[in-house]
């Protein structure tokens, strides 16, 4: 990766898409959690490349990248949602919607990975999903999303307590309780 | 539990199927811009030539290469092409009034054609925000001058027609998926790909494309750049695709006492597998329905989920290929419920015995074993 960056930084183009294609995953992931609709999703990707693509120049810290990069799709996909608001779409309509969407078409995967992200709140979410997917220490994700580390501390320990209560009920239910 | 929740959010989600596309295209779309001459293409008066030039082929020998450019083609495709089931066209470009165009790299058997093409402009065009590409017509033909495949402006783009024979109106097949992609673009040239998906493709041992107009548009359409022109190219098709064979593996045994064996068809070709299957809806199935759905809707519970799989005797999962709607199905026609799908399994990857494994809507579990 380390090389790929480095080419990408000198402006080699297919050394840019190896990179982006890499992270691609992760971008996919983190913009769901904050915009449902796969559209809403893919645009704040690709106004995330663009901004990446015109300041790629200007970064050489390999291990900053990914964080780097998530720092600019965090706040796309922020311009995205509150856009959606103002344009006085009904988030709780799109979720219904976009619910049914991805419930209907997708993998067993998928139902495990949103039925543990459903009892968060947006702001525990993508705590949980930095920390345990991202492998960023709180420090790190309260750089990147602009919050006191202590807020994010807190956000993790009550978004661990809901996984937690979650799986406790399900494993109650499961167990015949 | 924090392993737990490491693992799962590790795991693998749905993501959108153009999202590679996007990303790929995004980023060409930027670099070109920083090369490319602002100058819109001007206005052509004159008339244009239209020259035929018969292509001759060689082994293509960058199929790592050209998969990396290959957009919107499945993995059954890719598979097929990593072993060497490719061929380079590389000469000779066909004229016409705003661009000339060549044929470079070709891939068919009986359920895909996948043909990508370079273009030369005549003019320098101002390439930013093109993103689409839509022939205003096109007609592919065979050895017989069968259309195979026809698409043009003013229809449907569903309602294709293939294998319509040019002199009676007898249609053969019904069903095809066409996509078209642009792989790079400036304000020189372009390299697109048509992939078109279909039932039973001819083995001719040549196709003749003719393409009438070309219309490059933006991503929201508010942009567009008509190529005019008309090109005809003929391929003559190399002996590996024409002389092509399929696989067909029967059924050994299956776990689904509704299911008609005799209905199962299994058939592997180079870039993937046709399946079919049917059940007659008897008593049986109502009641076994009704205790699980009160409002007795057979088709839905019936249903094959997406998550169906075939699976080798070394352990190799082969999920559906999912390119279009045209792939896959289900539904009750006469009382019989129908299942069709496409899997990205190949002739590279079989083993003597195959399974077959599906999930109903209700949840049953179907396995069917399958043997060459």
């Amino acid at each position: 990766m380390e090389q790929l960056l480095q080419e990408a930084c000198k402006g080699n183009k297919e050394a840019f898409t190896k990179l982006i294609l890499e992270i691609r995953h992760d971008l996919y992931k983190i913009a769901k959690l904050r915009l449902n609709s796969d559209a809403d999703a893919e645009d704040a990707i690709q106004e995330t490349i663009i901004e990446i693509f015109k300041r790629i120049k200007k970064f050489n810290e390999i291990k900053y990248f990914k964080a780097w990069c998530i720092k600019i799709l965090i706040n796309k996909c922020n311009k995205i949602y509150n856009k959606n608001k103002r344009n006085s779409i009904s988030v709780e309509d799109l979720e219904i919607e976009n619910y049914y969407i991805y419930n209907t078409y997708k993998m067993e995967s998928d139902i495990e990975f949103y039925s543990l992200l459903e009892n968060l709140n947006y702001d525990e979410k993508i705590v949980i999903i930095m920390f345990y997917k991202e492998d960023f220490t709180t420090k790190e994700i309260s750089k990147i999303i602009g919050v006191n580390e202590n807020t994010i501390k807190s956000r993790l320990s009550r978004a661990k307590n809901k996984i937690k209560k979650y799986y406790e009920s399900k494993e109650g239910i499961n167990n015949g309780r | 539990m924090e392993d737990r929740i490491r693992k799962i959010l590790n795991n693998k989600i749905y993501e959108p199927n153009d999202l590679e596309y996007m990303i790929k295209n995004t980023i060409n779309r930027e670099y070109d811009k920083k090369t490319k001459k602002n100058k819109i293409i001007k206005s052509f008066t004159t008339v244009f030539a239209c020259l035929v030039i018969v292509s001759t082929v060689v082994f293509a020998d960058n199929a790592a290469e050209i998969i990396k450019k290959w957009f919107g083609i499945s993995n059954g495709v890719e598979e097929a092409i990593n072993n060497g089931y490719i061929e380079q066209i590389p000469k000779e470009y066909t004229e016409s009034k705003d661009a000339k165009i060549k044929v470079t790299d070709f891939v068919m058997d009986d359920m895909n054609l996948n043909i990508s093409l370079n273009g030369k402009f005549n003019e320098t065009i101002d390439s930013s925000k093109l993103m689409r590409l839509k022939f205003i017509n096109i007609n592919i033909k065979d050895e017989e001058n069968n259309i195979i495949f026809s698409q043009n402006d003013t229809t449907n783009i569903n309602e294709k027609e293939i294998f319509k024979n040019d002199n009676d109106d007898t249609e053969k097949l019904n069903s095809s998926s066409y996509s078209t992609y642009i792989n790079t673009i400036n304000s020189n040239s372009i390299d697109f790909l048509i992939n078109i998906n279909a039932n039973d493709l001819p083995k001719s041992k040549t196709l003749k494309i003719q393409i009438e107009d070309i219309s490059l548009s933006s991503e929201n359409y508010d942009r567009e750049i008509r190529l005019k022109g008309v090109w005809n190219i003929d391929i003559e098709v190399p002996e590996k695709f024409y002389n092509r064979t399929s696989i067909k593996y029967n059924v050994i045994e299956c776990n689904n006492k509704y299911l008609d064996k005799n209905s199962i068809n299994a058939i592997v070709y180079n870039t993937g597998m046709k399946f079919s299957m049917e059940m007659k809806i008897n008593d049986g199935i109502k009641e076994t329905m009704n205790q699980y759905n009160g409002t007795g809707n057979i088709e839905e519970n019936l249903s094959i989920k997406n998550n169906a799989y075939i699976e080798n005797e070394n352990g190799e999962k082969f999920y559906i290929s999912a390119i279009s709607d045209g792939d896959g199905g289900y539904g009750v026609e006469d009382n019989i419920f129908k299942y069709w799908q496409t899997f990205n399994i190949t002739k590279y990857n079989l083993t003597k015995k195959l399974k077959v494994v599906l999930e109903t809507g209700k949840g049953d579990i179907i396995i069917i074993n399958l043997e060459k």
